[in-house]
């Protein structure tokens, strides 16, 4: 059987000839895609000049692109996303079911309002539609407003969604967009740009979306296309060695906006072991940070820390904690969690070598590869924290909260936090370890860091516009050096 | 006592023969390397099914892990190899107590842990005077028969393995002398089980880490414990404590971290980590001068693993310095092929430097057991007698038949080993070829294409906002890895 082809498409050319074979290894597929050495010179934009067919757009217009887009990529109608779902199926460890939520979300997720709440939030469209007036001190008028530039962004490929994300972000900002797909999902940024093709092939923001896969770290490729006379900005998210090899082409005029890989966990405080349903409540929030979408995304919970304090039952509680969560995780719905295709090999040997050991661990579940609670009884996280995933998560029992600091470091993205109350205890002190968001538990999978508002430590959008300033002396001699 | 000649010849019952096996498998074969692996392979099957049995009779009491483990699936007894499936212990058992004892130094319960992996009895082993790691090791090497190895992978967790004097001797002597000396298909000669050989050894010449334990044993069986043939490029122990510092401080570099959980003790001693760091060139550069000078056409036997050797080897021969050994020495070179990288040139200079003409000895063995499978010339790796594998999909985890070529998670149950469990799933792949080969040995083979599924799993080039562990590849990882 021929393998699939993930198309190169360019500024609205599809391009699906001088195919390459890319063999695939692991929970990577083997495809075929045009030699990207033949095509990396048509890839930028050829002048910044080019930029102004945005200027052309309001944001209305812009709005409106999207949200017909969105009407355009309902998973029963577009063949793209079809064909590229399917091709999902069987390149990525997770279920159909899982795959097939992250499909049906497409249509809604260029909802009109959604995204002007985007532009708001993580620029501000006073400053994306027009210069903004600030009056300084002495009088002088500072007018501020935030350009567009040309893009790169080297998407992960753990959640279909992230070439949506990034064509919204490009095109409220009006940049150019280059995104280099990854190996993990070659599809469906490209389905995205088909689609658009078909849309609108001439409109300016499909005129400035491109897809390709390239071999991160293509020497050839990358040495021509990473130069600040191409690209101002790479955004690259996650992927340690991704990252680093974009670094040495990191130079004045190129900068790299980096949304480093990272974890997640939980911090549940002694109030939620007070009784029964305080802990049925926390083991059904925590249920959904751990088992959401698989336990796939970097602000999925895979350690929890149970602040016990001194209470004589501590151990009881937790493991009662652990037995609930386990038992609420396995219940929740198919297409929001449901069993691993294949629970990974090297997380299971460690598990299974922890569960004969009652003295130090408890071990619930996960003999089907189904899912695990491993409980830790003395207060430190099990060294192979970093392996967690398929639904497997280490409850520690501790007793205060510097246990818990010893756990949070830059790698340290989402805390769920349960009860609320207890967020006033972390939330001036966690940030300082690395930590960089926190939710109230139960909600670490709500897209609050997509909003571009505080995403990763950083403003992501707000970074991927120039900002540039406009200084008025008009009417003020007193300032002026030359006064 | 009983040999392989009795069982063949039919003057030893399977049952008598097994016994002499597992008691002593080098005795059992007479020191040779031939008779390990001529055993017709129906034969060697039901040597083992025999031998496995009376392990499992003997440990299933004993050793109060697998007593659990048995206990839980109700397996009384075995009598088929496939019996003793659900009963392999996970390689990284040896690692499985909580990082805070170690912490906190508490070696009274890590001593409780450990005697759960092992058939003897370490509950009378006083602990309350032990201070550090390498004076806990040394404590119970002192006071029983094991002495046990660690190594500590990227997360900086140590693993402690309990094996006893026997399986170092099985390992070293029956592992490394009596299969890389003897010619395969000759008697063993007089000099290859006598002859004292020079050791030269490319790091610390003691301590507790396979890689800096293994050199008194080379001492004591291929230099027939004389100083003079013993050549470490560092006379004192490697610091079992200053080795589990480095892991940890690497480890927390890793995640971004300053802080790094270990006793303030411990920590105040990261100046003599740098110390001998500053040291090393200046040994090594002496160390180099012996092996050029003073071993020039002696018969020696040297491990030199490119992420050791390579940074003391560019240099001498920068200065024309080159090693010129007899040329029925043993010398084993490479990266142990488990996912480091070195720079692009590493396999020319450390074939220049060793100028043997490649004629490398090239083996696969693990730490954790004594079985070492050396590469016969069709490029294969001979299992030995007492490893019985066991080929699992990777997948589901299912045995693989006994048959053809099978790629898979490699397990071994080895006979041979006394202070732990022989039963071990390990976290390598391997293909295993169950068909004769040309060779003429009649164990199994593997290809010496062997990778860990960690680093496989993370080589490609896919990108996932999630952070995953990374794969460290320099000298401190190979040591503390190895």
């Amino acid at each position: 059987m021929a393998n699939p082809i993930a198309p190169i498409i360019i500024r609205g050319e599809v391009i699906d000839t001088d195919l390459i074979e890319y063999p695939g290894r692991g929970d990577v597929m083997t495809f075929d895609a045009p030699d990207p050495r033949k095509f990396v010179d048509r890839l930028p934009l050829s002048s910044p000049a080019k930029l102004t067919d945005l200027y052309d757009l309001s944001l209305e217009d812009i709005l409106d692109y999207l949200e017909e887009l969105g009407s355009c990529l309902d998973i029963n109608k577009n063949e793209h996303m079809q064909r590229s779902r399917d091709l999902t199926y069987d390149a990525t460890p997770l279920p159909r079911e899982i795959i097939d939520m992250g499909y049906k979300g497409f249509s809604s997720f260029f909802n009109r309002e959604q995204v002007r709440q985007i532009a708001e939030k993580s620029v501000g469209i006073d400053y994306l539609e027009g210069w903004v007036p600030h009056k300084l001190n002495d009088g002088v008028i500072m007018k501020v407003r935030a350009f567009g530039s040309r893009t790169l962004h080297i998407v992960a490929g753990n959640g279909p969604g992230l070439g949506l994300i990034t064509l919204a972000r490009c095109a409220i900002t009006r940049s150019d967009c280059i995104i280099k797909a990854p190996s993990n999902d070659p599809f469906t940024s490209a389905a995205l740009a088909l689609t658009m093709v078909d849309m609108a092939p001439d409109h300016p923001i499909t005129k400035h979306f491109s897809v390709a896969y390239w071999k991160g770290g293509d020497a050839e490729v990358e040495d021509k296309l990473y130069q600040p006379h191409n690209i101002e900005k790479i955004v690259a998210w996650g992927g340690l060695a991704g990252i680093r090899h974009v670094t040495k082409y990191i130079q004045p005029g190129l900068e790299l906006i980096s949304l480093d890989p990272k974890t997640s966990i939980s911090v549940i405080g002694p109030g939620a072991l007070e009784n029964e349903q305080t802990l049925r409540e926390t083991a059904g929030r925590l249920a959904v940070d751990i088992g959401g979408a698989n336990q796939a995304g970097c602000a999925s919970s895979r350690v929890t820390y149970v602040v016990a304090g001194d209470r004589d039952d501590a151990a009881e509680r937790v493991a009662e904690l652990g037995q609930m969560t386990y038992d609420a995780i396995m219940a929740l719905p198919p297409t929001f969690s449901t069993k691993p295709k294949a629970y990974d090999k090297e997380l299971k040997s460690h598990v299974d070598a922890l569960r004969w050991d009652d003295e130090w661990f408890e071990v619930i579940g996960g003999e089907d590869g189904e899912g695990a609670i491993i409980i830790s009884k003395l207060p430190r996280q099990v060294d192979f924290a970093a392996y967690l995933a398929d639904r497997t998560a280490n409850l520690v029992t501790c007793e205060s909260i510097d246990d818990v600091l010893l756990g949070i470091n830059a790698y340290s993205q989402t805390i769920g936090v349960w009860p609320e109350s207890y967020k006033s205890e972390l939330e001036n002190i966690v940030p300082l370890y690395g930590a960089q968001r926190l939710v109230t538990l139960g909600n670490a999978l709500y897209n609050g860091p997509l909003l571009g508002m505080a995403h990763d430590g950083i403003q992501p959008v707000s970074r991927m516009v120039k900002w540039i300033s406009n200084e008025v002396f008009e009417g003020i001699t007193d300032s002026s050096p030359l006064s | 006592m009983t040999t392989i000649g009795n069982l063949l010849d039919g003057t030893a019952t399977t049952s008598e023969a097994a016994a002499a096996f597992i008691e002593d498998p080098l005795s059992f074969f007479e020191m040779s390397y031939t008779k390990m692996l001529s055993v017709p392979r129906d034969q060697l099957h039901a040597l083992q099914t025999e031998a496995l049995k009376q392990r499992f009779d003997d440990r299933r009491d004993r050793i109060p892990m697998l007593t659990k483990l048995a206990d839980k699936q109700n397996i009384t007894s075995i009598s088929e190899i496939d019996d003793v499936l659900p009963l392999l212990f996970e390689h990284t058992i040896y690692k499985s107590y909580p990082d805070f004892l170690l912490e906190k130094g508490d070696y009274a319960k890590m001593t409780k842990w450990l005697d759960r992996l092992t058939p003897y009895d370490l509950s009378k082993v006083d602990c309350s005077g032990c201070t550090s790691i390498h004076g806990w090791l040394d404590m119970i090497s002192a006071v029983t028969e094991l002495d046990p190895i660690t190594s500590s992978g990227t997360t900086g967790t140590m693993s402690f393995t309990p094996k006893d004097r026997k399986d170092w001797r099985t390992f070293i002597l029956g592992g490394f002398r009596i299969q890389l000396l003897q010619k395969f298909g000759e008697p063993p000669s007089d000099a290859d089980l006598n002859e004292k050989l020079h050791v030269c050894w490319p790091t610390h010449s003691d301590g507790h880490t396979a890689f800096y334990r293994a050199p008194m044993y080379y001492k004591q069986y291929f230099a027939k414990g004389s100083d003079a043939h013993f050549h470490p490029m560092m006379d004192t122990p490697g610091d079992t404590d200053l080795m589990y510092l480095a892991a940890r401080l690497r480890a927390a570099q890793a995640r971004g971290d300053s802080r790094v959980n270990v006793p303030d003790a411990l920590l105040a001693r990261v100046g003599e980590l740098q110390a001998e760091e500053k040291e090393r060139p200046a040994k090594a550069k002496a160390w180099i001068e012996e092996l050029v000078e003073k071993l020039q056409g002696e018969r020696v036997f040297i491990l030199a693993p490119a992420q050791l050797i390579y940074d003391v080897a560019k240099p001498a021969l920068a200065e024309g310095k080159k090693c010129n050994f007899a040329p029925n020495s043993s010398v084993t070179a490479g990266t142990g092929g488990k996912g480091f990288n070195m720079p692009d040139d590493w396999e020319q200079v450390v074939d220049d430097f060793l100028n043997f003409n490649h004629n490398y000895g090239y083996f696969y063995s693990f730490s954790e057991q004594c079985g070492m499978h050396v590469q016969c010339e069709h490029g294969r790796l001979h299992l030995s007698p007492w490893s019985i594998p066991f080929i699992l999909d990777p997948e589901t985890s299912e045995l693989l038949p006994r048959e053809g070529r099978q790629k898979g998670r490699a397990a071994f149950f080895d006979l041979a080993m006394n202070g732990a469990w022989g039963g071990l799933i390990t976290g390598d792949s391997v293909e295993i070829d169950w068909s004769e080969c040309p060779c003429g040995r009649t164990t199994a083979h593997l290809s010496d294409s062997i990778t860990r599924f960690s680093v496989e799993q993370g080589g490609s080039d896919k990108i996932s906002c999630t952070a995953t562990p990374e794969a460290h590849d320099d000298a401190m990882d190979f040591l503390t890895n190895f």
